[in-house]
């Protein structure tokens, strides 16, 4: 076996392997053995007899592989059977002779198996895998072509260093087009895989309803909910709102189906801009900043409360824009009394410390300072662990256990609210987030889900409070509740997020929108300070001019060498220069010094046979010239410019 | 595909061919055609090209940058005489073997072709007279006639002094002798039966075994007479004249 074929078989199995990765988690088990063993019979092929026998099992056992994968194919899956299918005929090819024709049709299989990856999971990684493919395909292509000739074609030490420019320019340089295409060819409004996708299993959500005590535990998920790219904003600005709750069922908060009148304005100050890239979910609700208005790039339904709800669930990654205004200014138009009620089997202990309370004051501040005085001195904990489970969870939370999480927080404060005749309704969403400055973005996970009250004044607006902040433990609660993101994983997060924006969700809108960001520098760029262009340009062309005579007079090593030796010459003799018509071995015997001779006798086959130095003549020659440094001798030759007449140098 | 387009059409960019001297060719006959190869490129090698004549190729794995590479192709040339060299065909499938580039190269070269040999014995009648003379052959040697005495000189082998003559004389004398070779051909077209190219191809026959033989030949071509001589350039000269006689 040639070096080249060697080369080629590691290739093909590399590029084998790259295929396979991505897909070996979501293949059946049958798949995977399938794939193991295809690989192990073309590793040991060469040392097993193959009859015909053989090849026929082989075949048949194949086509009935296939077959059965492809007896999976349902209108709603695709991607998993197909993807099966293109495994086994990889493992078969792999396991067969390894001819130039089945090699070329492994490197075919092995790419479409990874361009088929992309239909079950499309992470970063896969940019990885696919540089890499790209890489091996086009070095096996290129050795696949000697081989092709002639299988026991060999290449020299120096023809193989020389070829292997060639195997990395041409992945590199396609690689480097790939992603010119990638930003200017047409792109579909919906992603074309989308079409054969799978539906996806959508993670936990934000929930549409709050039930404080049905759970004894609530679980932590660091799963990432959204990322907001937007300017660093205050923390405590940064409350995202997802849903509205305004209605009690007993212990469960809901959300209605009225459509309050209610009037946002905009005040103090400019809005954050926003996008949003949420992570695919459950429920319809599109979480913004607290509070946002004009969402786009989604198809939504904009409520009254604030709330956004999508149009279309597909269960995958979403994008939209926003603009954030959490300054704003939200106020009720009309009756408030629906959000004044409380559920008929309220513990009379809650309704007696609501009723205290709303006796001793007056007004909307004050009942608000009153409620959150009482909060802070029945000295509530906030918790998510060992909670009991009770029909009365607000009672139990603020007189017996006194622990609970933010949905008992927020539950009772808007009960006893409601009980002292302020209309409340709560918030769910999601509180924080880390900023990534790398990719200047906030990173928020599930277990930053939130939910806060949201009572309305005597002026009618309605205004945030988040009783959790009321908690005993309320700052180490919130600083402990998340471990903050290390080094390395916010450059992951921001190398990711690079991903999702640029490469993902890159569709037709945002080629447009690339289209006018280049529309509008190609302006700027005409109201160029015109003098400053014309000096850039004339340093542009002097420096392409210094660089073609230097290339012309100076373009080698070896002319530089020999311009050197007849410069030191000229100044051993005393001339400024030589006369252009001297030859080498004419100067050598002019001059009679031996250095000049040795020059010559090396120098003479490079100038006029065409001969190249090796590296130890240069060395020495170099070596030359330096030593002439030190000589002085006279040449007889005629110089009619320096002397005027057949002089003698001195 | 574009890249892979530009490396192919880059590959057999100043692809320069040239012929050689190489070995005889005869009609009919598989030959050999020396090329040399150069490529004029600075910095790129070039890589997997073939070099095609008719239905022969040789495939010339890589020539790196600046350099040159001296290739045999196998050739038949069908007739005799002056004949224009073939087409050469240069194809390459580099990088990836999507693309074939070639081009043809027609060399601006006449080849000289000799006649197709045909095996055949010396003839027999050979005019005796002629043939003594014939049989002298100018070159200096030990083993023939007496050519001419000449003065002794450091070096002379002893036994070429010529003693009788020596003791006549004052100082010592040696003999010069011709080469006694072989017996001297003559080989002359109209001994011959057939049609003229089966008379040529024997006559071509005979003076190349006479060659290897390092015998003395001579030809008769009609009104034209070559005296015998031996060494390549004799037998080229007879093997041109037979080539190149109508």
């Amino acid at each position: 076996m040639s070096n080249l074929q060697r080369l080629l078989n590691w290739l093909l199995y590399g590029a084998a392997l790259l295929a396979i990765l991505p897909v070996l988690p979501f293949v059946a088990l049958w798949v995977q053995l399938f794939l193991g063993a295809g690989l192990i019979v073309g590793l040991l092929r060469s040392r097993m007899e193959w009859s015909q026998r053989s090849s026929r099992l082989a075949v048949l056992v194949t086509s009935g592989a296939v077959v059965v994968s492809g007896l999976q194919l349902t209108m709603t899956d695709v991607a998993l059977p197909l993807v099966q299918v293109l495994c086994i005929l990889l493992a078969a090819r792999l396991a067969s002779e390894k001819t130039p024709r089945n090699m070329l049709q492994s490197f075919v299989l092995a790419l479409t198996l990874l361009a088929a990856s992309s239909l079950l999971t499309l992470d970063m990684i896969y940019l990885a895998y696919l540089a890499l493919m790209i890489l091996m395909l086009s070095a096996g292509l290129v050795l696949l072509s000697f081989v092709d000739v002639d299988p026991a074609i060999r290449l020299s030490d120096q023809a193989f260093k020389g070829l292997t420019f060639f195997l990395l320019a041409i992945p590199l340089t396609t690689l480097v087009l790939m992603a010119a295409f990638f930003f200017i060819l047409p792109r579909t409004p919906t992603p074309l895989w989308n079409i054969v996708g799978q539906e996806r299993t959508a993670a936990a959500g934000m929930s549409d309803q709050v039930r404080p005590g049905s759970f004894s535990d609530l679980a932590s998920t660091g799963d990432i909910a959204f990322r907001a790219e937007t300017a660093e904003l205050p923390a405590q600005l940064l409350y995202w709102r997802g849903i509205v709750l305004d209605q009690i069922d007993g212990q469960i908060w809901r959300r209605s189906n009225r459509h309050p009148d209610e009037q946002f304005r905009t005040e103090g100050g400019a809005g954050h801009e926003l996008v949003i890239f949420a992570e695919p979910k459950s429920d319809p609700y599109l979480v913004t900043l607290d509070r946002s208005e004009r969402l786009q790039g989604v198809s939504h339904r904009p409520e009254s409360d604030g709330v956004f709800v999508r149009q279309r669930q597909d269960y995958k990654r979403t994008s939209y824009r926003a603009v954030g205004w959490p300054q704003g200014v939200a106020s009720l138009n009309g009756s408030a009394d629906f959000y004044l009620n409380v559920p008929a089997t309220l513990s009379s202990q809650v309704r007696q410390a609501a009723a205290f309370i709303k006796a001793e004051t007056l007004g909307f501040a004050e009942r608000i300072a009153a409620l959150e005085n009482f909060f802070l001195e029945q000295r509530l904990s906030y918790s998510a662990e060992d909670l009991p489970r009770t029909e009365s969870p607000v009672a139990t939370f603020l007189f017996d256990s006194r622990r609970g999480y933010c949905e008992h927080f927020a539950s009772a404060f808007a009960v006893m609210l409601r009980l002292m005749d302020v209309p409340t309704r709560l918030v769910g969403g999601y509180l924080g987030g880390t900023y990534n400055r790398f990719g200047k973005f906030y990173l928020v996970t599930e277990d930053r889900a939130h939910v806060w009250v949201e009572a309305l004044n005597d002026q009618g607006e309605w205004v945030r409070i988040d009783p959790s902040r009321l908690a005993v433990n309320a700052d180490q609660a919130f600083s402990a509740a998340v471990a903050e993101r290390s080094y390395l994983q916010s450059v992951t997060d921001a190398l990711f997020h690079s991903w999702t924006r640029r490469v993902l969700n890159y569709d037709v809108q945002q080629q447009f929108q690339l289209l006018r960001e280049s529309s509008a520098r190609l302006a700027r760029l005409r109201q160029l300070n015109f003098s400053r262009l014309t000096g850039v340009v004339m340093f542009l062309s002097l420096a392409c001019a210094v660089t073609l005579v230097w290339r012309r007079y100076w373009g080698t090593k070896d002319k530089g060498l020999l311009h050197s030796y007849l410069r030191q010459v000229a100044r051993c003799a005393g001339l400024k220069r030589l006369p252009p018509a001297l030859g080498l071995y004419q100067l050598a015997t002019l001059s009679g010094h031996p250095l000049c001779q040795e020059f010559a006798e090396s120098y003479g086959p490079v100038l006029y046979g065409g001969k190249e130095l090796d590296p130890a003549q240069r060395k020495r020659l170099r070596d030359v010239v330096h030593q002439l440094k030190k000589e002085r001798f006279v040449i007889e030759v005629a110089l009619p410019q320096s002397l005027g007449d057949n002089g003698r140098s001195e | 595909m574009a890249v892979t387009g530009l490396c192919g059409h880059r590959n057999l960019h100043r692809l320069e061919l040239c012929l050689l001297p190489s070995a005889d060719l005869f009609a009919a006959t598989p030959g050999t055609l020396r090329l040399r190869i150069t490529n004029r490129q600075r910095y790129i090698p070039v890589y997997l090209f073939e070099i095609r004549i008719a239905d022969h190729k040789v495939v010339v794995p890589a020539i790196a940058a600046c350099s040159s590479e001296v290739v045999d192709i196998a050739l038949t040339m069908p007739k005799r005489g002056k004949q224009q060299a073939p087409m050469i065909h240069v194809s390459s499938c580099f990088p990836v073997n999507f693309f074939v580039r070639s081009y043809q190269y027609c060399p601006p070269r006449t080849l000289l072709v000799y006649p197709r040999p045909l095996a055949s014995p010396l003839p027999v009648h050979q005019n005796s007279r002629r043939s003594a003379s014939d049989l002298q052959i100018a070159v200096p040697g030990g083993d023939g006639d007496l050519r001419s005495i000449e003065d002794y000189r450091p070096g002379d082998p002893p036994r070429a002094i010529h003693w009788k003559l020596s003791a006549r004389h004052d100082n010592l004398k040696t003999k010069q002798l011709n080469r006694q070779a072989a017996v001297t051909t003559m080989i002359d077209l109209q001994q011959f039966d057939g049609p003229l190219e089966e008379r040529l191809g024997r006559c071509t026959y005979l003076v190349n075994r006479c060659f290897h033989q390092h015998c003395a030949v001579g030809l008769v071509l009609g009104a034209k007479r070559f005296s015998p001589a031996v060494g390549r350039t004799q037998q080229l000269r007879l093997l041109k004249e037979l080539a190149l006689y109508e």
